[in-house]
């Protein structure tokens, strides 16, 4: 390989000015502020990319056309000397934060998945093709073929059409141009371009790609390109633009932010379950589905870019002590999450509550009831978090710092305006959505559930009993109830014509709690596992204990109906319970 | 290592951006040594830094 390493190196860590930090904490951040995140991310992926480098020593005789991992590195090298801001463009492309920890997997023994070793590893020599094309440096290597393409990143993808099953190919590239030879056929292959977009506005100017191309745009395995029709493409960047229209407007520093931060757009098919999201390993992508609005657009692009900020914080500086103990609720969340995510929720949530604080009220009042719903449901769930969040022994310092921060900013978007409405609806939405995730993933102290059983049994007092486990679990959290008292907030004309409609949830949001009552007693009756039942049972009684510990009212229900030989009513064990729920 | 001042606050990630990625990869140096061992035990733990953060539609 080639060799440049004479001199010694000192080698220092990152400092991450103080003033960075604060202005994280207090949300929007200026474009110095994202240099200085990007900047530790860079340090990271050539960490990594060293780290690779040195793991895939002894898997060297297994990699076939790939075994050469030296010679991409010169050519890396030697690309670098050429253009050092290119070739730093090219590591940081998103998907190559993806690739890397992938490979990095294969490399030391924890294979992400089946995905072929050779095709994983290859990645590192797409990326040195990359770089040298891109340079305008001749080379001629080898580079993984994956779903028919040859994909370089941060430069498009060359669609190879064999028409058999090929998993590399060489890439020659010199002042004439590029060239692929695949099964001894050397041909000059089209190349699908990654489509850069430039948004302006106001002066402000964001330049992204809209990646529909790299295998890892989405964060995991390599997948198939999905080229976006014209019309399709027109869409989105109709809606950027309009997005980035808005955002310059209403929310300027957020436009700063992402102007300095954004680096991928990632299309997703509108038939998937995902709003939008993004990844640890790649810094400043986005990914979503179609928007129907810029508004929406915006919201997302706010709100995935604190997750890109979060992540760069936390490899800087520690805000929590790292657990990956999964056990606690996140309102926004089904599952049970580790304290980093409950930190990441708040802080990208409250950014979103603060964007809707500005939204709701530029919307005429006929329209502007998603806004306020968004805005309450939002801050209700980020004010419950930052409630567990205070006091956690697992927070540092700085962690309690975010948290406070976070805290501040809650308190300055509080409610105004014709919020009862929403607040009302979203108070029983997290209820809701609470105790669905207590009698999933709460599993009671057994001997506690005992006890209670046996008092109930002999007649005696109720009692506190220890707190449960958490055992994330895989039933799920779909709620009819939850699904009506949305479709009221967001949809007043639709849920009229459902509102009459029978059942115990709807009697629930139309208000009529005895009807609700009764018709979740007579689903317990028959079905006492039922998790909505429970829910709903709690929030028609207004029962503390069935709210707060939906689980154990449960499990003592099913242990003195196992101890007794008959079931007792519902509604009299969770009155019995509230009196040691206080 | 430089000194920390309270305007900054201290980091264990190395900073590579100064050097040359020929020189990063021929480098031995022991604080260097000890970020690769860490970065590769960090993952063979199943702390892969990809996590994704999501939301639903």
């Amino acid at each position: 390989m080639t060799s440049g390493a004479a001199r010694p190196v000192g080698l220092t860590t990152h400092r991450l000015p103080r003033f960075v930090f604060d202005e994280i904490c207090s949300g929007p951040v200026s474009s110095t502020g994202i240099a200085i995140l990007r900047k530790g991310q860079h340090s990271l992926r050539r960490l990594r990319l060293r780290a690779f480098a040195e793991a895939v020593q002894p898997l060297l005789p297994h990699l076939g056309p790939f075994a050469d991992v030296d010679h991409a590195w010169s050519l890396l090298a030697d690309a670098e000397r050429i253009a050092p801001a290119v070739v730093e463009e090219v590591l940081m492309h998103p998907s190559v934060g993806v690739w890397l920890g992938r490979a990095l997997r294969h490399a030391v023994g924890v294979a992400p998945d089946a995905t072929p070793l050779r095709a994983e590893v290859g990645g590192f020599h797409a990326l040195a093709a990359a770089a040298a094309l891109r340079c305008g440096l001749p080379c001629e290597i080898p580079v993984p073929v994956v779903h028919g393409a040859v994909s370089l990143p941060s430069v498009g993808a060359f669609r190879l059409d064999t028409g058999f099953p090929v998993g590399h190919a060489v890439f020659r590239h010199d002042t004439s141009g590029s060239t692929l030879t695949a099964l001894g056929e050397t041909r000059s292959v089209p190349l699908d371009a990654v489509k850069r977009h430039r948004s302006t506005a106001r002066g402000r100017t964001v330049e992204l790609a809209f990646d529909d191309l790299d295998p890892y745009r989405e964060f995991g395995a390599p997948i198939r390109a999905r080229p976006l029709g014209e019309a399709e493409y027109d869409e989105w960047r109709k809606l950027m633009d309009e997005a980035w229209r808005l955002l310059t407007g209403a929310h300027p520093a957020w436009a700063e932010e992402l102007a300095a931060g954004l680096a991928t757009v990632i299309p997703l098919d509108a038939a998937r379950d995902v709003f939008a999201a993004s990844s640890a390993a790649a810094f400043g992508s986005i990914a979503m589905s179609p928007k129907p609005s810029a508004v929406k657009f915006g919201e997302a692009l706010v709100h995935e870019l604190q997750h890109s900020k979060v992540n760069a914080l936390m490899d800087l500086v520690d805000l929590d002590d790292g657990s990956a103990d999964e056990r606690f609720y996140a309102p926004w969340r089904d599952d049970p999450r580790p304290v980093a995510g409950l930190l990441h929720g708040v802080y990208a949530f409250v950014s979103v509550v603060e964007y809707w604080d500005v939204q709701r009220h530029r919307l005429p009042a006929d329209l502007a009831a998603p806004a306020h719903f968004s805005h309450a449901l939002r801050a209700h769930q980020v004010g419950e978090a930052v409630a567990a969040l205070r006091g956690l022994a697992e927070l540092t310092d700085l962690g309690r710092e975010f948290v406070a921060a976070a805290s501040v900013r809650l308190a300055a978007c509080a409610p105004v305006g014709p919020a009862a409405e929403p607040a009302g609806t979203v108070a029983l939405l997290t209820d809701v959505h609470r105790a669905t995730w207590r009698l999933r993933h709460a599993r009671p102290d057994r001997s506690g559930v005992a006890a209670l059983a046996d008092a109930w049994a002999d007649g005696g007092a109720a009692h506190p009993v220890r707190g449960p486990e958490i055992v994330p679990s895989a039933q799920s959290g779909d709620s009819r109830l939850a699904a009506l008292l949305r479709l009221r907030a967001l949809d007043p004309r639709r849920h009229g014509r459902v509102a009459d409609e029978g059942g115990p949830d709807a009697a629930l949001v139309r208000g009529d709690r005895t009807a609700a009552a009764t018709g979740f007693l007579a689903r317990l009756r028959a079905a006492p596992h039922d998790v909505p039942s429970w829910v709903g049972l709690g929030l028609a009684l207004d029962s503390t204990a069935l709210r707060r510990t939906p689980e154990l009212v449960r499990s003592v229900h099913h242990r003195i109906t196992a101890r007794t030989g008959a079931a007792p009513d519902p509604d009299r064990l969770a009155a019995w319970l509230d009196q040691a729920a206080g | 290592m430089a000194v920390l001042s309270p305007t900054e606050l201290p980091s264990d990630l190395l900073d590579l951006t100064s050097m040359s990625l020929a020189e990063l990869r021929e480098l031995r140096e022991p604080r260097l040594d000890e970020e690769i061992r860490r970065a590769v035990g960090r993952v063979r733990a199943g702390r892969f830094g990809d996590s994704i953060q999501g939301q639903r539609d």
